[in-house]
This record gives structure tokens, sequence and C-alpha cells, in this order.
């Protein structure tokens, strides 16, 4: 206590004197929660923290002889090879692009799919749609890819065996066909992550209070009038949180969906070429982690502003809603 | 009594919390110990290593050493009956030189991922295939490897008096030999492999075919009567990568050649050359007509494993005596297969750096993996059994010719070329039982490229050789399969090629190739 008084005299007057401006004291009372945040603290210090001292591989020329921290330091030039072709603007213009649009769509189809979805009136089958969508959310990508193979394969995929010639169209080369992959890709992503995001938004809609929705239906609000004033309004900070988290990882493309999917195809390189499998092929050929790590570095960077960037756009908008 | 619950309460929850992460890491560390395919197995082999060390203990000078267990890193498809050859192969090495093994096959689709991380994650590993056209040059430079000079001269006596020497000579890098080459075939050359027994029943003569542009005729006849035959089958390149007899200069995946056969030493771009246009023409061709997998550019089957859907007539395939053979037994088409070659017989670096057995820089024990490859390379049983399987359960053998079993599929890998000395092996009764001095007659008369000895070191133009990367995954393999115009997409090409700074590189490769010269005379 004696700390304490010695404290106090500098604080302003307005704010009562309570224990909460000494650490000390605040673990005392709350020790307990300190505890049970201990192990996640360890690993996030494990996990998150101390893998960081890696980046100075992204400046190194590693060679295992002299291990890591022996190996010379080679300023920049690990990131050069990032910026050596017309490839550095197709792979930044791909990554950027997809992402983006996958992040409007995991926003406005999910969301479509979890009004509805809370709207059914057997919660039965709302539960079971909830079920089935969210399957493919557990699938690997490799998976995926062969499901897409099954579809798209030149001569024995259900495209070019079974539907076009019923459709009397004539048989699409599907991946020596750059044209068509802006839409296929997305359309995979969409349909993978849909249930996951539907999961996410309802959990929040069934947060809200019943009691919004019966003032509003004494006043004669339609159901949609319902949807746009009380459901939308009240989730927006988990939809501005999601995206807000998404755009941070805007610079990091889904690794399988690029790679599996198109079957590494190089014609369709273009379209489906993003900065995660620029590097990773790369890595094969060369398998110098040095020009691997130097490309992480850089995306984590970017997402790092990002992140800040689209919170503070938020913020100037709704404190409320920002991340930060 | 309050506090006192809280605090079990707490603590309960602290456990149950450590208890989820402590089981997420551990399932991650199961995951990474789970690519050895047989854990359980290496633990079976590991006992029964400690019971065969008491029986051997006395009786040979292996007893002063230490017990040790070799991980062995290899191209192959993973056998269904790997555990009973490790048992036996431990047998003979604790008797030799007090050591287990655990083999780790790793198949070709998922070979050049898995072996650059794993060495880029410093697994521990002792003996590990490498070969010039594989990254051997690049794994050197970053110290995957180690200089085996010193070990070679202590425990490599059966390598260096049965290995010709031009084997070591091939090989070294900057004078220093980090890999011990097969003692196989030198020379290198390519041809067709084709279902001898399809071309019998459709009556045709396949002494017409002396060139790759001979073949239309044949696939013409074969695509008409067998319409379910896939002509020629390919997953990645055909003709124009494997008749061009360009000399990569000791690394296949950096761009830049000079022709195997001839004087120049001018490195040139191969996209550029003629015979290079000319094979991707013919490739395109035949991919119209039809003759060519629609898939090739995109499939991941490689050619020998097609061959078992039983619907392949023929593959392009750099060739050696018994090639065909080899490809047969590996496919279950014994004596079906016959070759014919299309190019003349070359020696490269290629060839004598072409499979190679180097001992990682992650070996605990390294002199133990130098003894290894020793044995490989001198000991009869102990090849043979690696190569195929136990003598009366795999096979059955009759002097040098071996006859399959009923067993033989359950170990029948078929990497033979990776491994030690391939002229004690034995031959299968499909194969010609004079193969080894064909091999031997193969040997004599080829022409030597003028880079013999050479390789390149790209560590100056790291970063052009890694964007070059992406333009040839993007490109090649399309229009080398002929899915693509080469008269559209090889101006692209080339073009992409040069904005990643290809004339940078075949600059450095011409310096170090002019070095190399200078110093040679």
């Amino acid at each position: 206590m004696a700390q304490l008084k010695t404290v106090a005299p500098t604080m302003p007057q307005a704010i009562p004197k309570t224990r909460k401006f000494s650490l000390a004291a605040n673990f005392r009372k709350y020790w307990i929660f300190y505890l049970m945040m201990l192990p996640g603290i360890l690993l996030l210090v494990f996990n998150n923290y101390l893998p960081m001292f890696g980046i100075i591989i992204a400046f190194k020329t590693v060679n295992y002889t002299d291990g890591i921290l022996g190996s010379p330091w080679s300023g920049l030039s690990n990131f050069s090879y990032l910026f050596k072709t017309s490839d550095a603007w197709i792979i930044t213009r791909n990554t950027l692009a997809y992402n983006s649009l996958f992040i409007v769509l995991n926003l406005v189809i999910p969301l479509a799919f979890a009004l509805m979805l809370n709207e059914m009136k057997s919660r039965f089958m709302s539960k079971l749609h909830q079920t089935v969508m969210f399957l493919p959310y557990f699938l690997s990508m490799v998976v995926i890819s062969y499901l897409v193979f099954g579809f798209l394969s030149d001569e024995h995929g259900f495209m070019n065996g079974s539907l076009l010639p019923a459709l009397n169209i004539e048989p699409i080369r599907w991946y020596f066909t750059k044209e068509v992959w802006p839409y296929i890709l997305p359309l995979v992503n969409t349909w993978r992550g849909m249930g996951y995001y539907t999961v996410m938004y309802m959990a929040a809609i069934i947060g809200i209070d019943d009691e919004y929705y019966e003032a509003a239906t004494i006043d004669g609000a339609s159901k949609w009038q319902q949807m746009t004033s009380i459901t939308i309004p009240l989730i927006t900070p988990v939809l501005t949180i999601i995206t807000l988290l998404q755009i941070g990882r805007i610079f990091n493309a889904d690794f399988g969906l690029f790679f599996q999917v198109p079957r590494e195809s190089g014609v369709l390189f273009p379209v489906t070429n993003v900065i995660d499998t620029y590097v990773y092929r790369t890595f094969l050929t060369v398998g110098d982690i040095g020009l691997s790590s130097a490309a992480g570095l850089l995306q984590s960077i970017v997402g790092f502003v990002l992140v800040f960037f689209s919170n503070w756009i938020v913020r100037r908008f709704n404190r409320d809603n920002a991340l930060f | 009594m309050q506090t006192k619950k809280r605090t079990v309460s707490a603590a309960l929850a602290l456990l149950c919390t450590t208890a989820m992460i402590l089981s997420a890491c551990g399932s991650g560390g199961n995951n990474n110990s789970g690519n050895s395919s047989n854990s359980g197995n290496a633990k079976n082999s590991g006992s029964e290593a400690s019971t065969n060390n008491q029986a051997a203990g006395d009786s040979t000078a292996a007893s002063d050493l230490e017990p040790y267990k070799l991980k062995l890193v290899y191209e192959g498809p993973p056998q269904p009956d790997e555990a009973k050859i490790e048992e036996a192969m431990n047998k003979i090495l604790t008797a030799k030189i007090n050591a287990t093994i655990d083999l780790s096959p790793i198949d070709w689709g998922a070979w050049d991922d898995k072996v650059n991380l794993m060495i880029a994650s410093r697994e521990p590993v002792d003996v590990l295939f490498t070969a010039q056209w594989n990254g051997y040059s690049k794994n050197v430079a970053k110290g995957a490897y180690i200089d085996l000079g010193d070990l070679l001269k202590k425990y490599g006596q059966g390598i260096t008096s049965s290995l010709d020497p031009i084997f070591l000579e091939g090989s070294k890098i900057n004078g220093k030999n980090y890999g011990i080459p097969t003692n196989k075939e030198l020379a290198t050359s390519a041809g067709v492999v084709y279902r001898k027994d399809i071309a019998d029943e459709l009556g045709l003569d396949m002494s017409t075919v002396k060139t790759a542009e001979d073949l239309d005729a044949i696939y013409k006849i074969v695509q008409e009567k067998k319409p379910d035959m896939i002509p020629l089958y390919t997953s990645g390149g055909i003709f124009a990568n494997f008749l061009n007899e360009f000399d990569f200069l000791g690394d296949g995946t950096i761009p830049g050649v000079i022709s195997k056969n001839g004087n120049d030493t001018k490195v040139k771009m191969a996209e550029e050359s003629e015979v290079y246009v000319r094979y991707l023409k013919l490739a395109h061709d035949y991919f119209q007509k039809g003759y060519i997998n629609k898939d090739a550019a995109t499939t991941q089957l490689s050619s020998g494993d097609a061959y078992k859907g039983g619907n392949v007539f023929s593959t392009i395939e750099p060739l050696k005596p018994g090639k065909d053979a080899e490809i047969a037994n590996a496919a279950g088409l014994g004596g079906k297969l016959a070759q014919i070659y299309l190019i003349g017989k070359t020696v490269s670096t290629g060839e004598t750096a072409g499979a190679m057995l180097a001992v990682s820089s992650t070996s605990k024990d390294p002199d133990r993996a130098m003894m290894f490859i020793n044995l490989l390379h001198t000991d009869k049983e102990l090849v043979n059994l690696l190569n195929f399987g136990v003598e009366g359960v795999h096979f059955t053998r009759s002097g040098e010719i071996m006859t399959p079993t009923d067993q033989t599929s359950k170990y029948a890998p078929g990497v033979a070329w990776e491994l030690g000395n391939q002229f004690l092996n034995y031959v299968w009764n499909t194969e010609d039982p004079q193969k080894w001095e064909k091999f031997k007659e193969f040997n004599e008369g080829a022409v030597p490229s003028p880079a013999l000895g050479f390789v390149f070191n790209g560590d100056n133009v790291k970063a052009e050789v890694g964007a070059l990367a992406n333009v040839i995954k993007q490109y090649a393999k399309a229009l080398e399969t002929g899915s693509v115009d080469p008269d559209k997409v090889l101006p692209e090409y080339i073009s992409a090629l040069k904005a990643a700074g290809v004339d940078k590189v075949i600059a450095e490769k011409q310096k170090q190739f002019d070095e190399f010269l200078a110093s040679k005379k």
C-alpha cells in the first residue's frame, strides 16, 4: 500500500484512486488469469516470435557448413530476383487481384447464406445445410485439385466427356485455356471457404438479442427491413474484423489453390502464378532458402503495413469497428 | 476454502491447456518422423540389430565400431517388402561394419520437393542420392554434402580399385569429390522404347526407324489399328529433351549449352538451336495428330509407370544397353519391350556425374557412411539384396541369372543405376545375359564432350537463375511435349528468357567454361 500512496499523487485527480495503475497489484489480483494465459503466451512466443530471428536468413547467402549465423551477409541481393522480370508485375497483380476478389466473395456470399440460413424455420435443416457447406473446408487442396481435374480432365473429365458433348459444344482444353481460370479459381475458393465464413457470420447473427426483432415486428418492419436495419448493422464489427484480418494477408496467396488446382500447367501461369507459387518454384530449382525467406519477409512487411493502413481507414469512419 | 477451490480449478485449466499444446506439438513431431513411412519397422530392425550385434560381436573387426543406424535416401518407389530387405541387409551390415540401415526411397514425383526440403531443414541423413542433372553443384555450393577425398582414401579402396578413374575425375567440383558415382555405363544415348509384342502383332517394320521423323508412319498404323493405345506417352519432354545432344555444363536446370558432339566451345541458348526447334515442331505435329497423350504437359505419371497401364505403345528414353528390359521388368512387361537408338553415343559430365551417392553434411558418422558406399561397390550380396530383394523370396537364381517369383512385385524398385556397382548386379532371365559385357562395349567409342569434367557454379547469377526457373516452368513443358504451337510460343519463350537475364547466365557459364578449358591445357 505504501507504494500506492507514492504513486497516487501524480495521478490526475479526476481519476479515482484505484489499484489498476500498479502492475504488481494488478498481477496479485488477477494472477489466476495470467496463469491461464501463460500456455497461450508461451505458444505465441515459441511459434511466432522465436522464429522471427530467421529473418536474417533473408539477408544471407546460406551455406550449411558455416550454419545460418556464420554464413556471409548478402545485403539485399536476395530480394532482387523478385523484381528481375516482368513476372514481378504479373505475380503481384495476380496475388492482389485474386485476394481482393476473394475477400469480397468471402464477405458477400457467406453473408447472404448466413442470413438465409438464419431465416430458415427448421433448425435441423439449417444445421444440415451448414454442415454440408462446411465439409469442403476440411478437404486438402490436393484432393480438391483432383476433384477439379475430374471435371476438367482433357479426355475423361465430366465437362469434356459428358456435359459439353451433350450441349453440342466443342471440348475445351481447360488446362491450356488461360481465359477460364480467373473464373474457376474464385469458384473453387468460394466453394471451399463458404461454409467456414457462413458459420462465423451465423454465430454473430445468433448473438443478436431477439428483443430487437420483436420490437421491429411490433412496429411492422418487414423481414427485409429487419435484415438491413438490425442484423447487418449489428454484425458489422464482426464483418469488419474478418475483412481486416484478410486484408493483412492479401499478399499471401492460398498456395494450395494456386499450385495444386491448375496442375502446374505452364500455359496458365500468366493467370495462376502468384507470389507464393513463384517463390516455391524458384526454391525448388535453386534450393536457396535465402531467396525464399526474402520473399516471405517482403510479404509479411507489406501485409503488416496494409493491416495498419486499412485499420486506420476503418477508424476514421467508425472507431468501434476497428481492430485496434 | 474459496481460494483453495479456485487454485485447484486454475491448476486444472492450466493442465488442460498445456496438455493441449503439448499434444499439438507432439503430433507435429510425429508427422515429421512419419516421413520415413516405416517408423515401426525401423524399431523392429533396431532390436533385430542389437541381437545380431551380440551374435556377430566377437567374430569381426566390426566390433570395434559403435552400433550405428545409416539412413539411405534415394529415388525409387517405396516397396511393400522394404522391411524384409532392411532386416536382411542389417545382418550383413552388422557383421561387416556394425551398422543397420533405414531405407528411405522417395518417388520421382516428390523427389525434388522432398530432397530440397530435407536438405534445407537439415534432417539427419547419411547417404543421399544426387546427380549432376539433379542439383548436385548447387547443393555442393550450399554445403549439403561433405568432401569425400580423405574418406575415399581411408575407406574407399573398393571403389577406387573397381571404378573407372574417369568417373571420379569427371564428377569433381573445384578438384574435390562430393559424390561417389555409380559404376555403370559411361556413355549415353537416347531413342525410342516400344512394345515389341504390339509391333509384331501389327506387322510393323521397326528397322525403318532411324530418326524421330520416321516414327510418324509407325504411329499412324498404331493409331488406326489400336485406337485405345497411346502411340507415344510422355509426362515431360520428348524429342527436344532427349535427342538434342546438349551438354548443359554441369547443371541441367540452368540454361546455356554446348553441343556434346563437336568442338565448338561457345555456350548458346538451347532454345535458339536448330535441333531444338526441329524437335519442337515434330512434337507439335505428333501432338496434333493425336499420337501423344493429351495431358502430357500436366500429368505426373512417369513414362515407366505408364507402361503398367498396358495402353502405351512407346516412350522416348535416354538409352543404354538393356534399358528396354529394365523398364519392362519394372512395369511387369518382361520381354515385351524393345529399343532403338536415335542418336549417337556421347560422354559428358552429365554421365560421369549422372548418378552418385553423396554423404550428407548432416550425417553423424560420415566414416560409416563411406564404408557403406564402399560395400555397395564391392559386396555383391548386399548390392543385389538392395536392388532385387531376398534370394529365394523375390527372385530365384542360377549362376548370374535371376528368375522372377510371385513375390517379385513386392520388391522391385528398379533403381540399380543409383546404387553402387552395377557390374555386380545379377541379370534377369528376360534380359540379355551378356548385359554387362555389352555395357563395357557401349562405353568404348563414345564421343567425349569438350566439357567433360566441367561443372558450372551458379552462385554469381543466383537471382537470374531464380527468375529463369519460373520462365522455364511456364513454357518448356508445354512446348517440349508438343502441346502448344512452337511457331507462336517459342518466340515468346525466348524473349521471356532474355527478359529474365538468360544472357547474363550464359556469359557467366562461358566465362567459367573458358577458365576450365584454359586450366586443362
